[in-house]
């Protein structure tokens, strides 16, 4: 049992840390998460805002660092984007 | 026998480190399933089986974790997660090679890092594992040699 002591502790630690990881971000769930395009790039004034965006027809084409070009988020409901825990795309 | 002691403890030290790392991520992963094959479909080099790895991925992560828990098995485990970071490594490069600037497919709190970051991580990683198999057959080396001599150490 001592040999798998340190191992088992490894594993309870992850997952612990992955349990604490999503319950701080309860919105990043297992619902399906949907592509939005930012409707004001390159202005990212409204980047906060679920009402900019649009919910995506066809794969986000963006590359690069500068601006908000989409989100990939669960939809609220409304074809609008839940901003919480959605992962970010830029485009220049 | 004090040699053969301190590798053993270093093996099980950094088998224990790649067990959090990969059962941490595979969780996450897995949690996220389909953010995570939302993001991999965008990916240049696997987006056209992002529906595959979007399960292989997290579930060989667990799988290796299973064998580097279980003594018998923890050499093939080194080994496998040695060609899961040396893999995971490239794949870093080439995303920073190619300056897509795509979000990290990474699990957990790891999508925070930057690419470069990641990929310091990842060499970090990959070279612990390395680490770990020499100080495995140092390891075997010692034994055999104290086996064939006799001699109580």
């Amino acid at each position: 049992m001592r040999k798998y002591l340190l191992g088992m502790v490894a594993v309870v630690l992850a997952i612990g840390f992955s349990a604490f990881t999503k319950e701080s971000n309860p919105k990043s769930s297992t619902l399906t998460a949907q592509d939005f395009i930012y409707n004001d790039y390159p202005d990212d004034t409204w980047i906060g805002d679920p009402a900019h965006y649009t919910l995506a027809t066809s794969s986000l084409s963006c590359s690069g660092t500068a601006h908000r070009c989409g989100v990939t988020a669960e939809n609220d409901g409304n074809d609008h984007p839940v901003l919480t825990g959605a992962t970010i795309f830029r485009k220049n | 026998m004090r040699n053969s002691t301190l590798n053993t403890r270093i093996i099980e030290i950094i088998s224990a480190l790649f067990i959090f790392l990969f059962v941490y991520t595979g969780i996450s992963k897995l949690s996220e399933h389909s953010n995570f094959r939302s993001v991999i479909s965008h990916s240049p080099l696997i987006r056209s089986q992002a529906n595959f790895y979007s399960w292989f991925l997290p579930i060989a992560e667990l799988v290796v974790a299973l064998l580097l828990l279980i003594p018998v098995t923890r050499k093939w485990g080194l080994w496998i997660s040695l060609v899961l970071m040396c893999l995971f490594t490239g794949y870093i490069a080439y995303m920073i090679l190619s300056s897509s600037q795509l979000p990290c497919s990474c699990g957990g709190v790891l999508k925070q890092m930057s690419w470069s970051q990641h990929l310091a991580f990842n060499g970090l990683f990959t070279i612990m594992a390395g680490l770990g198999l020499w100080f495995y057959q140092t390891n075997k080396r010692f034994i055999a040699i104290n086996r064939i001599s006799r001699t109580p150490v």
